[in-house]
């Protein structure tokens, strides 16, 4: 099996302590991750609050990154 | 690596419901299961994403790694069924 996707995107947040918990909870892919807010962060056990608030930032660019993809499609759209 | 998942298992290698949440590091919602009449293997068989969100399971890794799961058992026991 590769290295996982979320123990890249940890490690680029300097996190890499919690891949094993977030597999261990089934946030094992982005799509997942993009959903995280405090209640995931309590069952995956991060208590310091600015690596907390480092994950937080990190999801909400994952969603805005989204977002961009999104209004590129649309602009792509053939014209009618 | 510790990221690799646990190799496959079908229903039958399960013994109870609480042993197959163990297994998966779901053991939390054991209680919840059998307190809910899914209390054995094949009457968790039938639950559906749905069900988990009634039960209480609301975190959205928690669905995945239990859906996965049975989505896992259920192929076993297709294959296992199908003669190749």
């Amino acid at each position: 099996m590769c290295t996982n996707i979320v123990y890249e995107w940890l490690k680029t947040l300097q996190l890499p302590q919690y891949a094993e918990s977030f597999v261990d909870n089934g946030y094992d892919d982005l799509e997942v991750c993009k959903q995280i807010g405090d209640p995931d962060l309590d069952a995956i056990g991060v208590v310091v609050p600015h690596h907390r608030r480092r994950i937080h930032e990190a999801v909400r660019r994952l969603k805005e990154a989204d977002e961009t993809v999104a209004g590129l499609y649309f602009t792509l759209e053939p014209q009618p | 690596n510790l990221l690799v998942e646990h190799s496959p298992v079908g229903s039958s290698a399960y013994r109870s419901v609480g042993e197959w949440l163990e297994a998966i590091k779901m053991g939390r919602y054991t209680e919840i299961f059998m307190e809910n009449g899914y209390s054995s293997m094949d009457a968790v068989a039938q639950v559906t994403l749905e069900d988990l969100r009634r039960l209480g399971v609301t975190l959205v890794g928690h669905q995945k790694k239990i859906m996965n799961s049975l989505q896992e058992m259920k192929v076993q026991l297709v294959n296992g069924m199908v003669p190749l």
